[in-house]
């Protein structure tokens, strides 16, 4: 079809289908579907199967991933599709306002995202919802921004379905009477969608962003620099044309057709649409989803600085629809009605050769797809972190969870198709602005309190409450000509005359009543909840060893979401300088009723809990980073020897031993892994200067004084695994687990046979010291090992908590570490790893004859390693085969707990 | 809150350059400040390239905004070093995460 057609015929240009353009558009759309599918390959974890896997891509997406995904939000069908369409139709306040919004959206994530991040980050949020939770210990508040998340989340799904269909309605597609062949192209792509991100998860829109991207740009920049070519007079000529229209008067109404340039009373119409949505953005699921997947602090605000560029492109875009009015473009659908939705793809298909508008077609359903992946991701986890799990299955297993998760992704999907299929697509628009003006009522709740507890949460539940009213409300009254509710998103500022953004209005008061009311409550005292973060919790970054041990938390953020114990765990959660590599999950805790679970669930699930027991054995002089050490000379920190591994079974049925056991073993992906050997093994190397012991040596070697008197008497039983019983039942790659990775934890314990079997016999022990876990300890495969180890808490917890050396006061305790997360593989530096492993294999291999039970398996990987000049390739090889190692047990019952 | 609440400790602020703060946050305001005062900019006059100076001046704040955000995040991670006991990473450290 040439623009001549066009001109001539404007109805002719949809009889029939664009061959070309449709071709290549379904190739182009091939492509990322196989990308998608692909996608599971990119930057892959030891689990995909592991929830975290799945929704945050294992939070490991770098400043480029975490740029072009965050891309991925920004340029939705809504900005391709909606925002030209608005400047064609309406003029510059109701479209351009998206440069400014995007430009001052920066600095705004800047301030508050980080924030957001460290503490999820700490304390395993994946939702706004989850940190209110944290923040306020309330289930209700959690609930009001779950809700309206996920709500307003779904009508934004719609809108890049719409999108996905203008494209297909221009390409010819959706033509005739028949409802299937009409939807049919529309549903194909929907399942394509469904299925990849079903499958591959948050990885699929993270590569298939980076195609998008590229097409965008790509026809984006061809599209500005050739399309003011074709036009008389370029540029000026395409103003003047848009200035003219926009002067015009529109029958409909009797009033211009929209704003050149916003007059006077139209500038805080402006103002507020751009500062209100670029407040609302990132209080979308989806958008922190995103974020949250970034795999440090930095990336969060490195990124804030290089964004903008999106901005640009978006007000280019935003032109387009302007060069579309001197161009002539009529956008007119399928059916023969004009459509002001369908300017941007008609405006590609009248101006480029078939093939580029195949290409731009394609970069506009793929530009559609992919926020619509990242948004269904999000609101599935909404949904069944804060609703589902919360409110209707408290014991969900992970296994549940995660499905339910891909469920929900599915169901809202389908719930957005249908929105397309059976409403106007004018209601989807409408319906969008209005998730708009609710989203950004839950600032405050998020916002705020990432800042100050000053604000009560019964206060900031009611100024939501009455903001998204208020805002319904609003947008229901506006009517515009083509119907008569939700026809606009601005409303005259009650009280000032001026047209302004309804959300703004409603975010207004919304904050009038959260003041009001939080002063009249801080007045009178009212409980406002308890706070499970602290402030360093705000400032955490990867790398920070309290973040690193907080990391069980990540994986078992469902639990932090559903119970109090957590944090209490992460607070007591410090032993400085024992995770060097940033890795080693090792989260040391306190007391064992705190692993059990105070808080809200009496009963509660710590399925995946995996508690390693451990035992702060001697103070050693801390050589750790020269950074730390500096001017803390004489430092002594506690280092913890690892005595002991427990994995707690799901505790609300550990009554049932058998069948938690199952499940958990099905479910629960512990990781007893290079983590936790890295983590230990790293302390000898640090340790070099007084030392150079491999890390075999190293329990022992901390048994002995260093530089301090142990806090227990030196080799205190050690206890492992009971391997091979325990293991078996998992799978194998479990059993190599246990033997090689957790070895370096049992240490001495493994150096030979003999103190083996004592520490199977101080396992069974174990069960004196930890009531109750006889009781429910499963047979044969579950086996648990239940070490006793004490220690003097008092002690420990003053040493850590100060770094000083003071001899610690006596006290016994438990330690516990959770593990869960511990083996994230690729979190390692896959050749320190080696060279670490490598160094304990070779120091074990030194070692006389007679080692244990581990032996076998360690020397099959000193040979690996050793002998293949390649080791990181084949470390990452086994660790590949090693990801799915599932070892579970679990440890006591609920009443041991209390 | 835990019982390691203790400012300046590990789960208390990290120690922090205020000034810095300060100066990073006018950074930061300025963009904001500069496109919500939409009346300081909402005319025709003063063409580049044809654009009417309402649009091209909001294409520059992208440009300025990223400038002045990005000096914003090198000046807050000279003010707020990685806290005690962290083992946090330098400023610079962080290149190695970009893989």
């Amino acid at each position: 079809m040439t623009p001549v057609t066009l001109v001539v015929a404007p109805l002719a240009a949809h009889e029939g289908i664009n061959g070309v353009a449709l071709a290549v558009l379904i190739l182009l759309f091939a492509v990322v579907t196989v990308l998608g599918f692909m996608a599971t390959r990119f930057k892959k974890g030891d689990n995909l199967e592991s929830l975290d896997e799945w929704r945050l891509g294992g939070r490991k997406f770098g400043t480029w991933v975490t740029w072009f995904l965050l891309g991925g939000d920004l340029y939705t069908a809504y900005t391709f599709i909606a925002v030209p369409a608005a400047m064609f139709a309406a003029g510059s306040v109701a479209g351009f306002f998206a440069v400014p919004y995007t430009i001052i959206l920066y600095p705004i994530i800047f301030i508050f995202m980080a924030r957001l991040w460290s503490v999820s980050h700490r304390h395993g949020y994946v939702t706004t919802a989850d940190f209110v939770r944290g923040r306020y210990d309330s289930r209700v508040l959690s609930l009001a921004v779950a809700v309206t998340g996920f709500v307003a989340t779904m009508p934004y799904i719609a809108l890049q379905l719409v999108g996905i269909q203008a494209v297909l309605d221009v390409a010819g597609l959706g033509g005739g009477d028949n409802w299937l062949a009409k939807d049919a192209p529309l549903l194909i792509a929907f399942v394509l969608l469904a299925a990849y991100t079903y499958t591959s998860g948050l990885r699929a829109p993270a590569v298939i962003a980076f195609v998008k991207d590229g097409l965008i740009y790509l026809v984006i920049i061809v599209a500005v620099l050739y399309l003011p070519s074709t036009i008389d007079g370029g540029w000026e000529g395409i103003f003047g044309a848009a200035k003219e229209k926009m002067a015009a008067t529109n029958e409909a109404t009797g009033k211009p057709n929209g704003a050149f340039i916003p007059g006077d009373g139209q500038m805080w119409a402006y103002a507020t649409l751009a500062l209100g949505s670029a407040m609302a953005l990132f209080m979308y699921p989806h958008s922190v989803t995103t974020t949250l997947s970034s795999e440090s602090r930095v990336t969060i605000r490195r990124n804030a600085a290089i964004l903008p560029a999106y901005s640009f492109v978006l007000g280019l875009l935003a032109l387009l629809g302007w060069v579309a009015i001197a161009a002539g473009t009529e956008p007119i659908g399928v059916d023969g009605k004009p459509n002001p939705q369908l300017v941007i793809p008609q405006l590609f298909e009248d101006s480029f050769s078939s093939w580029f508008a195949g290409v731009a077609f394609a970069a506009v359903a793929i530009g559609a797809l992919v926020p619509a992946a990242i948004m269904s991701i999000a609101a599935a986890n909404t949904f069944t972190r804060n609703i589902y799990k919360e409110w209707i299955n408290p014991h969900a297993t992970r296994a549940q969870e995660a499905k339910i998760s891909k469920v929900a992704s599915l169901v809202v999907k389908a719930f957005a198709l249908l929105f397309v299929l059976t409403l106007d697509k004018q209601n989807a628009i409408d319906f969008q602005l209005l998730g708009g003006i609710w989203i950004l009522q839950t600032f405050p709740v998020i916002v705020f309190s990432l800042y100050t507890r000053w604000f009560h949460k019964w206060a900031l539940l009611a100024g939501w409450a009455l903001g998204m009213v208020y805002g319904t409300y609003a947008a229901y009254q506006v009517a515009s000509p083509t119907s008569k509710h939700f026809g606009g998103s601005l409303e005259e500022i009650p009280g000032f005359g001026e047209m302004g953004y309804i959300a703004m209005t409603a975010f207004a008061l919304n904050l009038v009543i959260a003041v009001v009311v939080s002063f009249a409550l801080n007045a009178a005292k009212v409980p406002n909840g308890a706070d499970e973060t602290t402030v360093g919790d705000y400032f955490a970054d990867a790398g920070d060893p309290r973040v690193e041990k907080n990391r069980p938390a990540v994986e078992g953020g469902e639990r932090s979401a559903q119970r109090g114990h957590d944090h209490r765990v992460g607070a007591l959660l410090q032993v400085p300088g024992t995770t060097p590599l940033g890795a080693a999950d090792l989260a040391v805790g306190g007391q064992e009723e705190i692993l059990a679970g105070q808080g809200h669930l009496a009963g509660a699930q710590a399925d995946h809990v995996l508690a390693l027991l451990v035992l702060p054995v001697a103070q050693v002089p801390h050589v750790g980073e020269a950074r730390q050490r500096t001017g803390r000379e004489g430092h002594h920190h506690v280092e913890p020897a690892v005595l002991g591994i427990r994995i707690r079974g799901e505790l609300g049925a550990a009554s049932d031993a058998g069948s938690v056991a199952y499940r958990n073993h099905q479910d629960v992906l512990v990781h007893v892994g290079d983590d936790l050997a890295v983590g230990l093994d790293e302390q000898p190397h640090e340790r070099g200067s007084y030392g150079g012991h491999g890390g075999a040596d190293r329990v022992a070697e901390d048994a002995e004084p260093i530089g301090a008197q142990p806090v227990l008497p030196p080799l205190t039983p050690a206890a492992c695994l009971r391997t091979r019983a325990g293991v078996h039942a998992v799978d194998h790659h479990a059993t190599e687990l246990v033997e090689d990775e957790v070895h370096p934890a049992g240490g001495a314990a493994q150096q030979d046979r003999g103190r083996r079997r004592r520490i199977e016999r101080d396992a069974e022990r174990a069960g004196e010291v930890v009531t109750g876990a006889e009781r429910d300890q499963a047979e044969g495969p579950l086996g648990e090992l239940v070490p006793p180890v004490q220690c003097r808490h008092d002690g420990v917890q003053a040493a850590v908590a100060t770094g000083d050396h003071d001899r610690p006061a006596p006290g016994t305790v438990q330690y516990a570490v959770e593990l869960t997360r511990v083996a994230r593989r690729s979190d390692l530096d896959v050749r320190l790893v080696a060279e670490h492993r490598q160094r304990r294999l070779q120091s074990s291999a030194g070692r006389p004859a007679g080692v244990g039970v581990g032996d076998e398996q360690e020397g099959i990987h000193a040979a690996t390693l050793e002998g293949d000049p390649s080791k990181s390739a084949s470390l990452r090889w086994r660790r590949r085969a090693c990801a799915r190692r599932r070892t579970l047990r679990w440890g006591r019952g609920p009443t041991a707990a209390n | 809150m835990s019982e390691f609440d203790r400012s300046g400790g590990p789960d208390g602020a990290p120690p922090t350059n205020n000034s810095l703060l300060v100066v990073a946050g006018i950074l930061l305001a300025i963009p904001v400040v500069a496109l919500l005062w939409v009346s300081s900019y909402a005319r025709e006059t003063l063409r580049l390239w044809g654009f009417p100076f309402f649009f091209w001046y909001q294409f520059l704040w992208v440009f300025i905004c990223a400038g002045l955000t990005y000096a914003a995040h090198r000046l807050v991670l000279v003010a707020r070093k990685p806290g005690a006991g962290t083992t946090g990473h330098e400023a610079g450290g962080d290149k190695e995460r970009d893989r």
